[in-house]
């Protein structure tokens, strides 16, 4: 019914209809498939049996030098961030870093999920249901901005709340000098 | 030109489409796109065997079902812009460093150290007793409820309950059933696009919905009396890990009950009754064998009174 005879790609013409365009969408989601594979190939070149892959479910995350959320940070992750898991030890996970080296991740900002970002959408495999977090959906950035615009709220403040920060060497003197526990768990 | 004609589209025409819309996540044209022309042209673009795509989409919809980390965490800012619309915050430095460094370092003993955005402690320029928390980790401590407080441990506890409502996500919990499943419904979709007017619109008066939900709950309803003797307990654990005196929770309550004859507003309208949840919260403790530990309370109290003190 759709079915049309297929023409060799003759001179350069921009037609978005065109079998050419088609077989250049093949090429480009190819080579997409081929440059993923191609990381995950170099991830997995160093991972051992036992490792596992998980994904960042906060917007930032800190790799840490040890398992503790007061020691100096080693890389930041984003959302949806792959990371490979080499073991677990009271909520912390000893993580697998790109160039090789290790670090520590607490648990509360992993999923055994797949993070699927928007733009990945459509390129993922035969995963099951409950293994799947969808990253922008629903409430997003985007309906915030559109629901921010029809009232008068304050989300000024909102933002100058959220860029406080204290350094976490602060947090431990205060446990110290507080004579409260400063290892967790 | 995109030919719409149903009996002229063509098979490029139709993965082109596709292809966009699966990037663009405008769900409803989508889904129908899918439906109708998906398996045909998802094989003539690559895009490997029909059946795996479609499992995907299918494990996708159902994924988009529940409300994620992020979308918490949008809705807890939306809530947090509410609250700041209605109380001024107090923006002292030194008692908002003491606060932050409080609820920073009892977050950090709570079952979810890491929230997708992070605990933020607000301190509200406000003579009420209330302390309230956002969905996502906006934790708002009044300043009334600061000074009517003895002792550091006894704000730990206070700040210690809220965070456990964070952590058990009781701010969704709040939201009306109906508007929930419109929520999850209108919202469940793959993602959404500003391109797509309709959609946006639904999904922005849905939002809204569930946002005023949480901040009635917050303001003037208050949460269930379970969900309160659970935060209650949680705070017990959290104060015992972090090595507060777990029974300032009911020397906190102690003394809301004694300002309750000047002031019957904020904690006392949307907080259960204070003997019940002493009760409930010694049973507790002597359940899961939380001990009281006055050790170093007179040493943080002394903190306490110097920045309370240095922020009037």
């Amino acid at each position: 019914m759709f079915k049309q005879p297929i023409r060799p790609c003759g001179h350069f013409k921009l037609n978005f209809l065109s079998p050419c365009f088609v077989r250049a969408l093949y090429v480009l989601v190819y080579f997409l498939a081929f440059a993923s594979a191609t990381v995950s190939y170099e991830m997995a070149a160093a991972q051992e049996q036992g490792d596992r892959v998980v994904y960042v479910e906060t917007k930032l995350a800190k790799v840490r030098s040890q398992p503790a959320h007061w020691a100096p940070a080693l890389k930041d992750l984003s959302y949806g961030d792959k990371i490979v898991e080499r073991n677990r030890s009271g909520g912390w996970l000893k993580v697998l870093l790109p160039d090789g080296s290790e670090g520590y991740l607490h648990e509360s900002a992993v999923t055994l999920k797949v993070v699927v970002l928007k733009a990945s959408v459509g390129l993922v495999g035969d995963v099951a249901a409950s293994d799947i977090v969808l990253a922008g959906k629903g409430f997003s950035g985007e309906v915030e901005a559109n629901y921010a615009s029809d009232k008068s709220l304050n989300y000024e403040e909102v933002n100058r709340v959220e860029q406080y920060e204290l350094p976490p060497t602060q947090i431990a003197d205060f446990l110290r000098e507080g004579g409260l526990n400063v290892a967790v768990h | 030109m995109l030919q719409f004609t149903r009996a002229g589209l063509s098979r490029s025409s139709k993965a082109l489409i596709l292809i966009l819309l699966l990037l663009s996540g405008c769900a409803s044209l989508k889904d129908s796109y899918v439906e109708k022309f998906g398996s045909s042209v998802l094989r003539t673009v690559g895009l490997g065997p029909a059946t795996s795509v479609f499992s995907a989409s299918e494990g996708m919809v159902k994924a988009a079902q529940e409300m994620s980390r992020e979308e918490e965490y949008y809705l807890g800012r939306a809530v947090a812009a509410q609250i700041l619309s209605k109380y001024k915050r107090n923006e002292d430095p030194a008692l908002n460093e003491y606060l932050n460094k409080l609820g920073l370092a009892l977050a950090a003993f709570s079952e979810q150290p890491n929230t997708f955005g992070g605990y933020h402690f607000v301190l509200l320029e406000s003579s009420e007793l209330n302390a309230m928390a956002a969905p996502g980790g906006f934790i708002f401590i009044t300043s009334g409820m600061l000074k009517a407080m003895p002792d550091e441990d006894a704000l730990a506890s206070i700040l210690a309950h809220e965070i456990v409502h964070v952590e058990k996500r009781h701010g969704i919990k709040s939201i009306k059933e109906e508007n929930l499943t419109a929520a999850l419904l209108a919202l469940g979709e793959l993602g959404s696009s500003l391109a797509c007017g309709p959609v946006m619109q639904q999904a922005t008066a849905v939002f809204g919905a569930a946002v005023q939900d949480v901040v009635d709950t917050l303001l003037v309803k208050g949460y269930s009396r379970e969900l309160e003797y659970e935060a209650d307990a949680g705070a017990l654990v959290i104060l015992d890990r972090t090595g507060y005196n777990p029974f300032s929770l009911k020397q906190a309550l102690d003394v809301l009950d004694a300002s309750f004859v000047n002031n019957h507003t904020g904690w006392f309208d949307t907080h259960p009754g204070n003997d019940e949840r002493r009760e409930r919260a010694i049973a507790f403790a002597g359940e899961n064998n939380i001990l009281p530990d006055p050790v170093g309370v007179e040493l943080r109290k002394r903190r306490f009174v110097k920045q309370i003190k240095s922020g009037q």
